[in-house]
């Protein structure tokens, strides 16, 4: 009984630990000074490329 | 905070210092032009700029344009000028219009390692005394010399001395001299020199007369008649003169600095790169190498190898967590989903580290530009240029930094149509699909693989073909490419390219694909009102059905194959672990046939790239509508050759 | 004597620059690249279709079209 409890919220953890650390990394290198960064939205440009102007 | 700007000629190893001074992994090449953006670091608490290389301060190209305007706008607190020591003369020349600039400069003499090779000998005390500037000789790639760099920029920063200013012949430094004089010269923008803004006068530069209020009228007068006296003297225009002036200066400097003995001719691997037979074959060959070492030969092996580990991890897994009474939405996640979406793409991992490996060989060797040179002829009859050739190789690793790469190309159609037909080139991260397909529906078929690479070519010609002949104009426009030298790759550049680009493969894997892998999962295992159901009327069945209708006559109208090729817009790997979610790789055969199979594949080559290369179309295209126009296009041509190889194969089968 | 361009040189063949015969941007492009007055050119090799053509000048190797070498006049 308990082992099944503990072994779902293992399970779980490891799920959300996975899911968290992805999320965390996209976030991070969304942020991050480089050109895979620039999304096609307003202001999203990295610096480099809003100082080309080639971002818009 | 001080700024340091790195400035150079294209390929003279500004990046490869930017990386030993700041220890990052920034983009490395051996052709000029592999940076295009500008790029930031920190090297003892002072930020520093790594620019796209410069013949001079008139650029041509758009990345060209980003450093004229860096130097000339931003006032960098130190102008470090990297020189290739073996072609001291030309960057000298550069060298003359960076110390007019009225910025500090420091002369980086790299290349040092080649110098004794080359039978070059040069005595940096003397070019130190004839600019009026620090000179350090170092080299990026080996590590030598960094240190004395580094004190070097230290003391530049603190005493903020200015370099000499090249002087001209007499003829024209008299009217120099002049203009410098007169009042109307104190209008110049803060920061410039005197000296700079009398010779951009004599010019008639008009980006800097467009800056300047209009000078009253016996200065123009004056100004007039001195352009006409130096033109008639020297029998050119004046822009050419001050040319020629410089590359006088830079000569002199040259001269007495630097000792060339002959260098022994010995064979090279350039007379069979570029001869007059060999050249194509051998070009084609190479690319077989490529595609065959890294995806034939190492993928025959490790994609077994590691296809097993994963079904057998998750087996015991699924078992595991059966015997522990886990809830089956919490081991489903873990075991159907991110482990089948996850491993069925790091499954590629040793492939594509292979692939990488080589393709950054090939750049830093000194074979990309001679690839340009002699397919330039090829390439002009489509409407593209010799510098196009370069995106669509690096376009076998990956899109994004090959659509960056036709930043160099100078005219604007022909970068816009490389821009378009880049991503016809199969990318690594397509790759796991057609592996995927082929093992499976045509084992043995080698010849298969190498057939839908020369479909993306041909898919690269006819839009060029079509392009050219729908163009007006015809206009043709220069290609001028320096070809720089043969040379060993370094180690140090190959091993760091290759890990960057296959750690990022690995990243990719652990974040899109996870959690694209845990959605799928979840939208195929759940109905609208969140009962768990059967595959067939799940959410993502519904929402699949929406659009495979349309892929119908195609031949894969089932939901199953629509979803894979939507989550294959985020990343096109996803198309595997999507498939192995939903499907299950080992029953592709109960929904694919061998002409679906094929369809499938030739939609996947060539419609549209993932989200990542679509950003970057846009950023170099530079127009919502141009980038609608050529994903449309892409997608259209995809859809119409799908349709056509599903009937020629039916046909012949 | 007839004037000579430098796309009419042949492999091993030399020259120097005499003039540059082109539109404004090009000709500040080729004069950039080191074509200026007296400088000497030499044609290392040409491209497997014959164009675009290798020259050496300065101590450094250039790829570029015959139809740009055309504007380059010779003595
Ligand atoms: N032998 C030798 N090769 C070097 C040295 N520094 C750089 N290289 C090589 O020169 C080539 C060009 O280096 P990059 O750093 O990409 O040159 P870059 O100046 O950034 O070029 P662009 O970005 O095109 O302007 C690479 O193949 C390097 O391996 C050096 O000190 N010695
Ligand atoms: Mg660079």
């Amino acid at each position: 009984m308990y082992t099944a409890i503990i072994s779902n919220i293992i399970v779980a953890l490891i799920i959300l630990l996975l899911i968290g650390s992805a999320i965390r990394t996209l976030h991070r290198q969304s942020k991050e000074e480089s050109c895979a960064s620039c999304g096609t939205k307003k202001n999203s440009a990295c610096k480099g490329c809003k100082f080309a102007d080639s971002c818009h | 905070m001080q700024t340091i700007a790195l400035i150079g000629n294209p390929n003279c190893g500004k990046t490869t210092l930017f990386n030993t001074l700041t220890g990052t992994t920034a983009y490395v090449g051996n052709w000029p032009g592999v940076t295009v953006e500008k790029k930031e670091g920190l090297v003892n608490g002072h930020r520093i700029l790594d620019l796209p290389g410069i013949y001079s301060l008139s650029p041509y190209s758009p990345e060209e344009k980003l450093s004229r305007r860096y130097i000339l706008d931003e006032q960098p607190d130190l102008i470090i000028d990297v020189i290739d020591a073996t072609n001291l003369e030309r960057s000298l020349y550069l060298t003359t219009q960076l110390a007019e600039l009225g910025r500090p400069l420091l002369l980086a003499l790299n290349m040092e390692d080649l110098l004794e090779k080359e039978g070059i000998r040069i005595d940096a005390r003397r070019l130190s005394q004839m600019t009026g500037c620090p000179v350090v000789q170092i080299s990026a790639s080996k590590g030598t010399g960094i240190n004395a760099l580094l004190e070097e920029i230290e003391r530049s920063l603190e005493q903020k001395k200015l370099p000499m200013q090249p002087l001209f012949s007499n003829f024209i430094e008299r009217y120099i001299t002049t203009i410098i004089e007169d009042d109307y010269l104190h209008q110049i923008p803060k920061g410039r020199q005197m000296r700079w803004a009398a010779i951009k006068l004599l010019e008639a530069d008009e980006l800097f007369l467009s800056s300047m209020p209009a000078p009253p009228q016996a200065f123009q007068t004056y100004i007039e008649q001195a352009r006409k006296e130096l033109v008639e003297h020297y029998d050119d225009d004046v822009q050419a003169i001050i040319i020629d002036q410089r590359y006088k200066v830079a000569e002199h400097i040259a001269k007495d600095c630097q000792v060339r003995t002959k260098k022994a001719k010995q064979f090279n691997f350039d007379n069979l790169a570029t001869s007059k037979f060999g050249a194509i074959p051998l070009f084609i060959a190479i690319m077989a190498a490529v595609f065959y070492l890294s995806i034939g030969l190492v993928g025959g092996y490790t994609t077994g190898w590691l296809e097993s580990f994963f079904a057998f991890a998750s087996v015991h897994i699924q078992t595991l967590a059966d015997a522990m009474q886990v809830h089956p939405l919490l081991s489903g996640i873990l075991v159907d989903g991110i482990i089948a979406g996850v491993g069925a793409v790091l499954t590629f991992v040793p492939q594509l580290f292979v692939l990488f490996l080589l393709l950054s060989i090939l750049e830093d060797c000194g074979y990309m530009a001679r690839i340009a040179f002699i397919m330039d002829r090829l390439m002009r009859s489509m409407g593209l240029s010799g510098k196009s050739i370069i995106p669509l190789v690096i376009g076998t690793g990956c899109s994004v930094p090959a659509i960056m790469s036709s930043r160099t190309i100078e005219h604007q159609k022909q970068r816009e149509l490389t821009v378009i037909v880049t991503p016809f080139i199969p990318c690594g991260a397509k790759m796991p699909v057609f592996a995927l397909m082929l093992t499976y529906f045509f084992p043995g078929k080698w010849f298969i693989a190498p057939l839908i690479y020369l479909l993306g070519i041909l898919a690269v010609i006819i839009t060029g073909l079509l392009a050219r002949a729908l163009d007006k104009h015809k206009e043709t426009n220069a290609f001028i490419l320096e070809l720089p030298r043969y040379q060993i790759p370094a180690a140090k550049n190959v091993w760091l390219q290759t890990k960057d680009r296959t750690l990022g493969f690995i990243q990719k894997a652990g974040t899109i694909i996870l959690l694209s892998s845990v959605i799928i999962y979840l939208l195929s295992s759940y109905s609208f009102t969140l009962q768990a159901v059967d595959a067939e009327s799940s959410m993502l069945a519904i929402l699949g059905r929406l659009i495979s209708p349309l892929l119908a006559p195609l031949g894969f109208g089932f939901w199953q194959a629509s979803v894979a090729l939507l989550t294959g817009i985020a990343a096109k790997e996803s198309i595997v672990s999507t498939l192995s979610v939903t499907i299950g790789t080992a029953s592709l055969g109960s929904f694919f046939t061998p002409d679906t199979a094929l369809s499938y594949m030739t939609f996947i080559l060539l419609s549209s790239p993932c989200i990542a290369a679509i950003s970057a179309m846009f950023k170099e295209l530079g127009s919502k509508r141009k980038l609608l126009f050529a994903v449309l296009w892409q997608t259209g041509f995809a859809y119409v050759a799908a349709l056509i190889i599903r009937s020629a194969t039916l046909l012949l089968l | 004597m007839m004037q000579m361009t430098m796309d009419e040189l042949t492999v091993g063949q030399k020259g120097a620059v005499k003039a540059i015969n082109a539109p404004k941007q090009l000709k500040r492009r080729l004069m950039d690249m080191g074509f200026t007055k007296g400088v000497g050119v030499e044609v290392v090799k040409l491209a497997p279709m014959g164009d675009p053509m290798e020259v050496s000048l300065r101590g450094y190797h250039l790829c570029l079209r015959k139809a740009e070498a055309r504007a380059i006049e010779l003595r």
